[in-house]
């Protein structure tokens, strides 16, 4: 019955575990915290500890990411989270599958803006074959020549893929027009003829230069006996003598896509013939995550666009029936935040569903809004906040969440007290400050000459329409 | 797809095969679910750390009642299944099940338009529904304060929704924004439901969930009143409730708010046969997408015939993970495939073993084809081997815990079943069945089922131009 939009919480890894036990009732509701420490060769290492399901997670964080792709080779961090389980430790790609598999444990590799994530998901007595294995895909990957030809010509055929989805298509559009001139501005992956560049070379210096150990973080979630695996990890993560090390010369450049260039009240309209339904997305830069109105903003998106009654829903669905799916969300790296208003829409309404949207957050930043709304709004967060944190892997999400943005270690406690603080006031305030609507970024991906025609019967908008293959 | 995930049990040679079951048999007892019943209503569920107690009751009007008790997190997962869904519709009111997933929150004279909402999500509640080929589900997610509201509202909904032509009218344009997400404009969703419509020729699976955009659109206020009167009603409805909550409690706040409710004649099911399939049936479609794409069904059976448990090792063997069967060839030795993919739907009614796969740029979808047909030659001529036991097992195992690992995870196993068998218990049952899986089992449902005169194709390619203008 709800959208997909409505997931607005950014997911960072994908931890599925063990429930834990939260001390008291919703209203006191106290997160475990983890124990930390530093192995001697700077790798961090955090456990979250219970043991009420046989599972274990096992998660190697590199704290680099695309924005660390050399100039000029942008797609090398995707390329290497690619390349890592195509051979390491001697197994080849099929058979590291096949040890992983034959535990009934699942494994994964991403690379996002700022970040590597490895992981094993696997039952707990398997806990030390998955460390294993962990450590032969993060510090021994082997990089085959022939497997790397293969993967690097894979990834090139996904991208061929992006204008298969409208959604795709928009999200490109956008996430690329709202980070430009920051050291996000590439993305994960520019052009193909970009990535051409890319070798396995150039793969294999990325991850010298940047999985060191005062580089990475280990976290054990789950059931494991403490002592023993300790001894496991400083085996075969921790010899100080053999991995050691911490990135150096770090240097992030800003960049933003020539192609996208934005002029005020335009928008942006990629051309994805046939659809009959068209992908809107609008947004601006946000506050960073640690902003001291962090909390007044996500009170204020809560009651924007995050619940059925909010004031995007209630408007475009509920009342004017213009889209099955509209939401607002923030979405964080560690150097950008990003508030972005997305939405489906047939491609006659795009330019009512656009001005109703902006309407909406001009209003928003006019104000007023009632202490009774941001009371409501303030209940939904408090009131779910046990929700989002049911399993223990959803806690050593929120945590490693609040380790990459360096929030400090109250953080994972910190959402329910901080958000009851919120008043209508500081909302408002935060929303004239932050909503920069001068800056609006609005992308659309759908068909451009119905989409056009509906957009030309709105008001005041250059319509700068782009190939998807210009983006490509 | 069977609610849990497939597990394999094969016998290469007769002694390691005997051995190798044994092991298996005695790893699974020591991890799986144990569910003891009682005389009175009452069982406990045990195993994987779990200890929890299952009620179930029948109240005087027909409605099926499912308590457990879990108080290892505050929040509870309250789910209304109701036996109703695509296969009670008729040609000319498709995807009226589907509709009541939206017209289910317009309101009641107590409890008006949004209150739901206002109630619900606004306390932070998780508030949703969906719906299947077979039943319709609405649930929450919530702290344990908000029980007695939930109650209280579900029951209120269940007597007494108002339908009239206001709210329908704009949900009509609602649910046709989600059609058009989810299928029109999706290559997976116009694949799946012409997959649907062409291996089905008399029984209602042939049409999509959501329903045919001329068929919503002309629904009637009156139609929808009397499929409300026929279906939404205590003899066709089961209430599972599971989390933090004292059962007795429940029980009889739940007898009070639904036992006034009027007691009807369960609706019979009078659906028609599908007629056995004689040829193989073939469906081209066109899209501007990347690379072309491949759909395969077989007739199947359904989840009350134990040939389902041997189709879903089957299908485990050929799909699950990137060292099985068909990922190993498609993708990592002929390198031809993006992605490729495979599930054993056995639904209420004998559903379909549907087979998926995105071929790369260049590639025809016959290449795919004759690689496919290869892979069930010998799963028809060839025993499976006992490592692929072994490890599908394991992949069951963990898939279990993750399923249980919170209330609602729990709801939707125990409810499935309900739905599906009308025995919450059942679910215990059929993972003791998966244990009895042959290799014989094995090849004899992928002989039974799985030859081309049994099967429907649909293949997408791309149209003159692609997505990204280029010419193919």
């Amino acid at each position: 019955m709800r959208s997909p939009f409505y997931a607005v919480l950014p997911t960072l890894l994908l931890l599925a575990l063990s429930s834990f036990d939260i001390t008291a009732r919703a209203a006191e509701i106290h997160l475990p915290l983890p124990q930390i420490e530093t192995l001697p060769n700077g790798l961090q290492l955090v456990w979250f500890l219970n043991d009420s399901l046989p599972l274990v997670d096992l998660v190697f964080l590199v704290k680099s990411g695309f924005r660390d792709d050399p100039s000029g080779k942008s797609g090398t961090a995707e390329f290497l989270a690619a390349s890592l389980d195509r051979g390491a430790g001697g197994l080849s790609a099929q058979q590291f599958a096949h040890h992983v598999e034959m535990l009934g444990a699942s494994r994964f590799v991403s690379a996002d803006e700022d970040t590597f994530n490895i992981g094993m998901h696997g039952l707990a007595p398997d806990a030390p074959r998955l460390l294993e294995l962990l450590a032969q895909l993060a510090l021994h990957p082997d990089f085959p020549e022939a497997e790397l030809s293969r993967e690097h010509a894979r990834i090139l055929d996904r991208w061929t893929h992006i204008p298969d989805y409208g959604e795709a298509l928009a999200n490109l559009t956008y996430r690329r027009a709202v980070s430009a001139a920051t050291i996000y501005g590439r993305g994960s992956f520019l052009s193909s003829r970009e990535f051409d560049q890319v070798t396995r070379a150039d793969v294999i210096t990325f991850y010298q230069k940047h999985f060191v150990p005062a580089n990475a973080v280990l976290m054990v979630v789950g059931r494991v006996q403490q002592a023993e695996f300790r001894k496991e990890i400083l085996r075969l993560f921790g010899n100080a003598d053999v991995w050691k090390g911490s990135v150096t010369h770090r240097q992030w450049r800003v960049f933003a896509d020539p192609r996208l260039t934005l002029r005020k009240n335009s928008i942006l309209l990629v051309d994805r013939p046939h659809l009959t339904q068209a992908q809107v997305r609008l947004g601006f830069k946000a506050p960073l995550i640690g902003a001291p109105e962090h909390y007044p903003l996500v009170v204020a998106n809560a009651l924007l666009g995050e619940y059925f009654n909010s004031r995007l829903n209630s408007l475009l669905r509920d009342k004017l029936g213009l889209t099955y799916g509209v939401g607002s969300s923030f979405a964080y790296s560690q150097e950008l935040g990003i508030f972005t208003v997305s939405a489906a829409t047939r491609n006659e309404s795009v330019g009512q569903l656009i001005e109703k949207a902006t309407e909406l957050l001009r209003d928003l930043k006019k104000g007023p809004i009632s202490g009774e709304e941001v009371q409501t709004a303030k209940e939904y967060l408090e009131g779910g906040f046990p929700l989002g944190a049911a399993t223990l892997g959803a806690v050593a999400s929120r945590w490693l969440a609040g380790y990459i943005y360096d929030l400090g270690p109250g953080y994972l406690n910190e959402f329910v007290p901080k958000i009851r603080a919120v008043t209508a006031e500081q909302v408002m305030a935060a929303v004239v400050k932050d909503l920069d609507l001068d800056s609006m970024v609005i992308a659309v991906a759908g068909d451009a000459p119905s989409i056009f025609k509906s957009l030309s019967e709105s008001k005041k908008k250059t319509v700068i329409r782009i190939q998807a293959k210009d983006l490509l | 797809m069977r609610p849990l995930y497939s597990f394999s049990l094969h016998e290469r040679g007769e002694s390691d095969s005997k051995k190798g079951l044994e092991l298996i048999r005695k790893a699974l007892v020591a991890l799986l679910l144990v569910l003891c019943s009682c005389r009175d209503g009452k069982g406990l569920i045990e195993g994987l750390g779990i200890h929890l107690a299952l009620e179930k009751h029948t109240l005087s009007n027909g409605m099926a009642l499912i308590l457990i008790e879990d108080h290892t997190v505050p929040i509870v997962s309250y789910q209304t299944w109701y036996r109703v869904g695509s296969v009670d519709e008729r040609p000319g009111i498709t995807g009226i099940s589907h509709l009541f997933e939206h017209m289910m929150f317009k309101g009641t004279p107590q409890y008006g338009p949004k209150r739901f909402f206002q109630e619900l999500e606004a306390k932070g509640a998780e508030v949703n529904a969906f719906t299947t080929r077979d039943y319709t589900v609405y649930y929450e997610n919530f702290i344990p304060t908000l029980l007695e509201k939930v109650v209280d509202m579900e029951a209120d909904r269940m007597a007494h929704l108002v339908l009239n032509d206001e709210v329908l009218a704009t949900e009509k344009a609602v649910v046709l924004e989600e059609r058009r997400m989810r299928t029109d404009n999706a290559p997976e969703g116009r694949m799946q439901e012409a997959l649907w419509q062409l291996a089905f020729r008399r029984h209602p699976y042939q049409w999509p969930v959501i329903g045919y955009p001329q068929d919503i659109l002309s629904l009637s206020t009156e139609q929808v009143q009397q499929y409300f009167k026929n279906h939404y009603q205590p003899a066709n409805a089961a209430l599972v409730v599971v989390g933090d909550f004292q059962a007795q409690a429940v029980l009889k706040l739940i007898q009070a708010h639904y036992g006034a409710i009027e007691a009807r004649a369960r609706p019979k099911r009078d659906i028609a046969d599908e007629p056995e399939q004689k040829e193989e049936r073939r469906l081209i479609l066109r899209d501007k997408v990347a690379s072309e794409r491949l759909s395969w069904a077989y007739h199947v059976t359904s989840a009350l015939d134990d040939d389902s448990y041997s189709l879903d090792v089957l299908a485990n063997i050929l799909f699950e993970g990137t060292a099985s069967r068909a990922y190993r060839r498609l993708v990592e030795e002929k390198d031809i495939a993006a992605t490729v993919s495979g599930a054993a739907f056995t639904p209420a009614y004998p559903g379909l073993f549907i087979v998926a796969c995105t071929l790369k740029g260049g590639v025809a979808a016959a290449e795919a084809e004759k690689l496919l047909e290869s892979l069930i030659r010998e799963v028809q001529d060839q025993d499976v081997s006992l490592d692929e036991i072994k490890a599908a097992v394991r992949q069951l195992t963990v898939q279990l815990v993750d399923s249980v690992r919170t209330p609602y995870g729990m709801g939707q196993l125990v409810g499935t079943v309900q739905s599906i068998f009308g025995d919450p218990e059942r679910f215990a049952q059929d993972l003791g069945k998966y244990t009895q899986v042959t290799a014989a089992d094995v090849r004899r449902v992928a002989q039974k089922y799985l030859y081309p005169n049994n099967r429907s194709v649909v293949t997408l390619v791309p149209d003159v131009v692609g997505a990204l203008g280029v010419k193919k």
